[in-house]
């Protein structure tokens, strides 16, 4: 009986040495902490101007080498988002007329941190007696900090009626991150 | 492979599509555009209508009612007579109801051969765009210039097919003269009746002077001479 009870101590003994050898044991540990910072896609009109700078610019056929200024064409900011950035446009043109054809100089400033292209966009072709186009850079691809120039081309037909207002026409543009739109 | 398998898979695959389209970062940028045309538009300026030998003068000479005779025909330029015959009545009309005086109608009254007339009047830009004075139609017959025209030496009108002309008209200058907005110009035509116009008879000329808009202006090579 005390020969049973001499063995059992001295086993839970040398289970307790062993465990404790084994906390023990010289170790490090390394750990990963991983953080994503995603980038922004983000656009903005950022500057725009109109080719009459004064003299009135004329279609095909039609002329002004005297260098009237009879009709206007203005563009003014009529969205800004919620960072004050400029996303849309209006563009007025005033007291018009037959064969009155002017472009407007459009320049899209990437102001996020992610390369755009762009992705599509929506111009419809009016039904009044207006010419409305829209010329895009061969490359749309902008990165960020750089800007890309669209012009836009409107022209007055002969078919145009006196004192009219025509439009509003809306075009949309849509730019998305570059690795996702097909060339 | 079964058909219907192939059949879902596709739809996933579009589904997926869609949603990755969807998904994907983008932004809009928009453009409005309004176009506000302006208007052409020209008057007879009421109250510049001036004319010789008015109807209602009373007879006598310059400033007076009497009849004046074409003298130094076939150039323009008159003689006045001693007697009050004929007479001169000049309106100005509204025909389209838009307020402005778009037609002039001349009447001369009990007019013989070699009566003689000079009608002068103002035209008024009242659009917004500049015009050039373009062109007269006389009874169909468009004139754009009057030099080596046949409308310099005065245009003679055969107003009843007869063969015979009746009157003649001589148009004054102003073709191609530009008016900006506000601006106006003078105006002028002499008639004289000729001696193979019928008596008794009422005689109608028709004429009608066009202005275009600056930048279209122009003179056809073929325009009569």
């Amino acid at each position: 009986m005390e020969t049973r009870k001499i063995l059992s101590i001295s086993a839970l003994t040398i289970l307790v040495l062993a465990l404790g050898t084994a906390l023990a044991m010289w170790s490090e540990t390394l750990w990963i902490n991983t953080t994503v910072n995603t980038g922004e896609v983000d656009v903005k009109w950022s500057e725009w101007w109109c080719s009459d700078q004064g003299s009135d610019p004329q279609g095909e056929g039609y002329h002004n080498s005297e260098g009237k200024d009879v009709a206007s064409c203005g563009v003014s900011v009529e969205r800004v988002d919620d960072e004050g950035d400029a996303i849309k446009l209006l563009v007025t043109i005033d007291n018009a007329y037959p064969g009155y054809a002017v472009d407007v100089y459009l320049v899209v400033d990437n102001i996020g941190t992610i390369p755009v292209k762009l992705y599509n966009y929506t111009i419809k072709e009016p039904e009044d007696p207006i010419i409305m186009n829209l010329t895009i850079p061969e490359d749309t691809q902008i990165d960020p900090g750089y800007n890309s120039t669209y012009i836009l081309h409107i022209e007055v037909l002969q078919e145009a009626e006196e004192n009219a207002t025509y439009g509003p026409y809306e075009i949309e543009l849509v730019f998305a991150q570059w690795n996702e739109v097909s060339s | 492979m079964s058909k219907g398998f192939i059949k879902q898979l596709s739809v996933v695959a579009l589904v997926g599509i869609v949603l990755v389209a969807l998904a994907m970062w983008s932004e809009t940028l928009m453009v409005n555009t309004v176009v506000e045309t302006g208007e052409l538009d020209w008057e007879f300026v009421p109250g510049s209508v001036t004319y010789s030998d008015a109807c209602g003068l009373p007879p006598g000479y310059y400033p007076l009612g009497n009849d004046w005779n074409a003298s130094y025909y076939p150039s323009p330029g008159a003689t006045q007579l001693d007697k009050d015959v004929g007479c001169t009545n000049v309106t100005l009309v509204d025909s389209d109801g838009d307020g402005d005086k778009d037609t002039m109608v001349v009447t001369l009254n009990n007019v013989y051969p070699w009566y003689y007339t000079h009608i002068a009047f103002k035209v008024h830009n009242d659009g917004t765009i500049p015009l050039k004075i373009w062109r007269v139609v006389i009874n169909g017959v468009e004139y754009y210039e009057l030099n080596e025209q046949e409308l310099n030496q005065g245009v003679e009108l055969d107003l009843n097919d007869d063969g015979q002309p009746d009157v003649t008209v001589w148009w004054g200058d102003n073709f191609g003269v530009q008016l900006h907005p506000c601006q106006s110009a003078d105006i002028s035509f002499d008639l004289t009746v000729l001696q193979p116009a019928p008596e008794g008879a009422s005689l109608t000329i028709y004429i009608s002077f066009e202005a275009v808009q600056w930048n279209e202006y122009y003179v056809p090579t073929s325009s009569p001479a």
